[in-house]
């Protein structure tokens, strides 16, 4: 008898459980991330909960092309899953062919950035920033600049996005809106994680043979006091700007890393002059982020206005303790820019050195994040949205 | 007492133990209505050997008297009186129980301690008959507690965006760029030097275990890599009382100096405090950029262990020949009134801020770089084959 209390208290229970329940989530059944190990969870909005529905639209968005000014870009344009959705080139090119200032940044583990773009420290959520290569007019990215009720019209208008939208966002109205694009974009880039280098089996998935002796050997070189390389790169992701489910502090950082120093003044060239564009202070010049470095072989080339086209280089950078340009606009011993960073000291490489910190710099390319299918182009080629 | 537990027994196999224990056959049976001893109760056990009780906190108490024969004598409630004192009389206070002349509502001091309480029974007064002395073993109450922390430059406030001139042996000028350390294993002392560990709030961001983060930069100024967020004063719980002094450890323990920063709590997962697992955290990051010579440059102190064994940078270490982990002491704070300064400009006063003299532009705690010495020393940390001083950094203020 009383057994069996229990148990009707027990089965009360369990339906007021159920009764307690709200409405699904937008979109239906809630995201499974499948994070790799090692990986926290990335932070979401509260206002921008992750779907597979959502994830879904926001792919087809992203590939395709009719979301440009002509016909002939899409944010792949920019973002080659192949090159870990960097372009190849020093500096991004626009729709319209206009050249922006900055190297395109790599997508990968964009989730976690506490801080997304090279030089501006408020750009802080993917569904923001979103809003700039689409709409943005300086530079011209993807130039749908005043063009949002044609764009909204061809979406509502295509059988695939009819559901898709809905499938997503079944509770907005209207479902096709610069809220629900820029959340969709958004969703989708969040599931841009890349955790199973050599690297991360080495270091998270117990196969210490996963890299090689010369990869450990630069394990050690970076994450030195006398290279110092960790400081700016550090944590599972690679840079300091991350943040994720659980962290405490929502950390922040960009650096000078002595690329230039005009005139002896620390300037760097207009218009890529760091976070001073934004705060004002003088001692903010030549300051940007610091990129993640997953994948960084296969990023070239490297620094916010590409400048520097391979990592051999890039490591000549750093050693020399900042770059020195002899001659022409840019002329100057950044080394010895007022404004850098402390920890770009200067360092000596041997050639062993060398090798080894290129082979670990080498091991953090993840050759399965660089051929997902579940990141790949949805649309099928020669369609409108493909051409 | 054995043919009650038959009758017990009897009863409960029966089902029906609440009649049966009420037999009326059991009132009804002759003994004696003279105590020769008492027992004290707390919700119906016996606290013996010792009456523990917890500073500023309130017990009922229950006194339960006995015949010669150790029976419990039971209905004497109706016509007699019973009453608890304690010596020394701070231990306790005590308030009756309204209706029931056999109890009592016993508040310990705050600031605890020992001694004896008796308990006195009689008719109309509780004058006939003392029980005791019953020891009784009082722990100071656990109060909250704030120990503040002041940051300063010498004389001067500390605060990003400030330029400081007349710093170290060159009278160099600087202006931070980050000032944030971690402190654990807080104790207040006492005038007799004993101790009294501080029972840090864990509030999920600042405080984790028994390890604080102290920040003091806000991410204005050049400290623009930092975060908003400061944390200058410590709280807590330590036992009530008058303290005058306060002894801690600059830096973090072993065995939280070395996880994974990804999996680590607040605030142990802030990357601009992490090395690598090897090194574990920078226990004191004081970041500055100087301008000795009209050309600003860096001066970075970063305070960490080294020599840690771990196979590779991205191992648990086991060991660390330098932990540099220091004990701090200061005399002269009382946590009710007083403060502690952290001052930046008696950590430097004995370096030459004007040159990096080698290794990295400041000290970051490597054996073998030349401007830790001086740091070291006001940090009081020994260096290669220079003992321990005493340190400058922190000063107790009343």
């Amino acid at each position: 008898m009383f057994r069996d209390r229990v148990a009707v208290a027990l089965l009360v229970l369990s339906l007021a459980a159920c009764g307690g329940d709200g409405p699904a989530a937008p979109g239906g059944g809630p995201f499974a991330w499948g994070l790799p190990p090692g990986f926290p969870e990335p932070k979401v909005p509260a206002t921008n909960p992750m779907t597979t529905e959502g994830v879904e639209l926001g792919r087809h968005l992203f590939y395709d092309v009719r979301l440009s000014v002509n016909g002939t870009f899409s944010c792949a344009s920019c973002h080659d899953q192949a090159l870990a959705f960097t372009d190849g080139r020093v500096v991004g090119v626009g729709a319209t062919g206009e050249f922006h200032p900055r190297n395109s940044m790599s997508l990968a583990n964009v989730a976690y950035g506490s801080v997304l773009t090279w030089g501006n420290p408020n750009e802080r959520t993917l569904e923001h920033q979103a809003l700039t290569p689409m709409f943005g007019e300086a530079p011209v990215e993807l130039g749908l600049s005043g063009r949002e009720d044609s764009l909204f019209a061809m979406l509502a208008a295509d059988p695939t996005y009819q559901e898709l939208f809905p499938a997503a966002f079944p509770l907005d109205s209207p479902q096709v809106s610069l809220a629900t694009i820029t959340k969709a974009l958004a969703a989708f880039q969040r599931t841009l994680i890349s955790g199973n280098s050599p690297y991360d089996r080495y270091r998270f998935q117990d196969q210490p043979g996963a890299i090689s002796a010369s990869a450990k050997r630069g394990e050690t070189l970076f994450f030195s006091e006398e290279l110092e390389c960790f400081h700016c790169h550090g944590s599972f992701n690679f840079t300091g700007s991350t943040d994720y489910v659980g962290k405490g502090f929502t950390e922040i950082e960009f650096f000078n890393t002595g690329l230039y120093n005009l005139g002896g003044t620390g300037d760097y060239p207009a218009p890529n002059v760091g976070i001073i564009q934004f705060t004002g202070q003088a001692i903010d010049m030549g300051k940007f982020k610091a990129p993640t470095l997953r994948n960084v072989a296969v990023t070239a080339p490297y620094m916010h206005d590409g400048s520097i086209a391979t990592l051999d280089e890039v490591l000549d950078h750093y050693a020399a303790g900042g770059r020195t340009i002899g001659s022409g606009p840019s002329a100057g011993i950044g080394s010895a820019n007022p404004f850098k960073n402390g920890f770009v000291k200067g360092f000596t490489l041997t050639a062993q050195d060398r090798g080894d910190l290129l082979a670990l710099l080498e091991s953090l390319t993840d050759s399965t994040f660089l051929t997902d299918r579940r990141f790949a182009n949805p649309w099928r080629k020669g369609t409108a949205a493909n051409p | 007492m054995k043919r009650l537990f038959t009758r017990l027994s009897v009863a409960i196999a029966t089902g029906v133990l609440g009649v049966t224990a009420c037999d009326s056959s059991e009132s009804t049976a002759p003994h004696s209505h003279d105590p020769v001893a008492a027992k004290l109760f707390v919700n119906g056990t016996e606290i013996t050997p010792t009456i523990a009780l917890a500073g500023g906190q309130t017990l009922r108490m229950e006194v339960r008297l006995y015949d010669d024969e150790g029976n419990q004598i039971t209905g004497l409630e109706t016509d007699h009186q019973t009453a608890v004192s304690f010596t020394p009389a701070s231990l306790a206070s005590v308030q009756a129980v309204a209706g029931q002349p056999f109890q009592w509502d016993v508040t310990a001091d705050s600031a605890g301690g020992t001694g004896t309480a008796s308990v006195g029974y009689g008719h109309d007064a509780p004058d006939e008959r003392v029980f005791g002395p019953f020891p009784v073993n009082a722990a100071a109450a656990q109060v909250p507690v704030t120990i503040s922390f002041v940051p300063v430059v010498g004389a001067q406030a500390f605060a990003c965006g400030q330029t400081y001139a007349g710093i170290g042996t060159t009278a160099a000028s600087v202006t931070p760029t980050d000032f944030r350390l971690y402190v654990h294993d807080v104790r207040l002392v006492r005038a007799d030097n004993s101790e009294a560990p501080v029972t840090l709030e864990q509030d999920g961001l600042w405080q984790y275990q028994n390890v604080a983060l102290l920040d003091f930069e806000d991410a204005t100024g050049g400290c623009g890599n930092g975060t908003a967020q400061t944390h200058t004063a410590l709280t807590g719980t330590a036992a009530y009382g008058a303290y005058t002094g306060i002894k801690y450890r600059l830096g973090l323990p072993f065995a939280l100096n070395h996880g994974d920063l990804t999996t680590a709590p607040s605030p142990l997962n802030v990357t601009a405090l992490f090395w690598s697992w090897n090194s574990g955290y920078k226990f004191l990051r004081l970041d500055h950029t100087v301008d000795p010579a009209g050309t600003p440059s860096t001066h970075l102190l970063h305070l960490g262990s080294t020599g840690c064994n771990g196979a590779t940078a991205t191992t648990p270490p086991t060991a660390c020949t330098e932990e540099n982990l220091t004990e701090i002491t200061l005399t002269g704070f009382d946590p009710r009134s007083g403060h502690i300064e952290a001052d930046v400009a008696a950590v430097l006063a004995t370096s030459d801020l004007s040159v990096n003299a080698g290794g990295p532009p400041g000290c970051m705690s490597g054996t073998t770089d030349p401007e830790c010495g001086a740091i070291f020393a006001k940090l009081g940390l020994p260096f290669g084959a220079t003992p321990a001083p005493v340190q400058s950094f922190f000063t107790g203020h009343p």
